[in-house]
């Protein structure tokens, strides 16, 4: 596992300031949706007991639905922690000098990149949507000077408070770059 | 000259390897998720305690299907004719 405090090539006197990760919401959505889905069979169970009642009495047909029923919590368990998996590995780290972005695209599939803050040219914020302005998350876009063109923090809280500590964080690093002695 | 083919009646038995298949993509998939977030999740109480309620999750499930499973009868033949009764009503 990682530490919290230290950065892939971390340098010194670098600081973490802050790990942005996706909104709770985000992942509750996610998790309602699966809740609904754990809840079909069951709901198909109790249809299956008012209507066809001569049904449950066949036994070779209970054997197959028990097992299509299992299969059928196997696979929705396993596909509830790989999305877990992959929405908890998408991390932006914000520290005194960079901006680091991990994302877990998929299975051996990651891509980590990061920017000096002095290349920050322009924040932008976007809260789009009913529940992303209630819940106040959004999406951060990051537009640098360097090789990758465009950051994007995606579905983070506060993404205004956000933006702003990074423009701060981004002007004290400009001048440092500009004055070296400073 | 001639053989006869031995008589083949499929048994509900394809339905318990269909299960045992299942389990073995979720033990390796499962495997996989693990070793993501033990390689590349911080070291945290999050990232700990998910692991450990899906370790946790999933070993009841298995252990409790397994427990299900063995109670039926696999022997029961697959093409049964009497499998629909009570499906449709005309």
């Amino acid at each position: 596992m990682l530490s919290k405090k230290r950065l892939p090539n971390h340098k010194d006197g670098e600081k973490v300031i802050m790990h942005f990760w996706k909104h709770p919401f985000v992942f509750f959505k996610i998790f309602l949706l699966y809740f609904l889905l754990f809840l079909i069979p069951i709901a198909v169970w109790f249809l299956i007991q008012l209507t066809w009642t001569d049904l449950l009495a066949n036994q070779s047909l209970m054997t197959i639905l028990t097992v299509l029923g299992l299969i059928y919590y196997l696979l929705l368990l396993v596909f509830v922690f790989t999305i877990w998996t992959f929405n908890y590995l998408d991390v932006w780290t914000l520290s005194t000098e960079r901006i680091v972005s991990r994302n877990q695209l998929g299975f051996f599939n990651r891509i980590v990149s990061e920017l000096e803050l002095y290349q920050v040219q322009d924040v932008t914020v976007e809260q789009k949507g009913v529940f992303a302005t209630i819940f106040n998350y959004g999406h951060l876009y990051i537009q640098t000077a360097g090789e990758v063109n465009r950051f994007t923090f995606e579905d983070v809280p506060n993404p205004l408070e956000s933006a702003r500590l990074i423009q701060q964080l981004d002007e004290e690093a400009k001048r440092c770059h500009n004055n070296p002695s400073v | 000259m001639g053989f006869a083919l031995p008589a083949f009646a499929p048994t509900l038995i394809v339905f318990y390897w269909a299960y045992l298949l299942a389990v073995l993509f979720f033990i390796i998939v499962g495997i996989i998720n693990i070793y993501h977030l033990l390689k590349f999740g911080f070291f945290s109480w999050v990232n700990i305690l998910v692991i450990a309620a899906f370790v946790a999750i999933a070993s009841c499930l298995i252990y409790f299907s397994l427990a299900v499973l063995v109670a039926l009868d696999w022997n029961r033949p697959l093409f049964d004719s009497g499998i629909m009764n009570g499906l449709f009503i005309f």
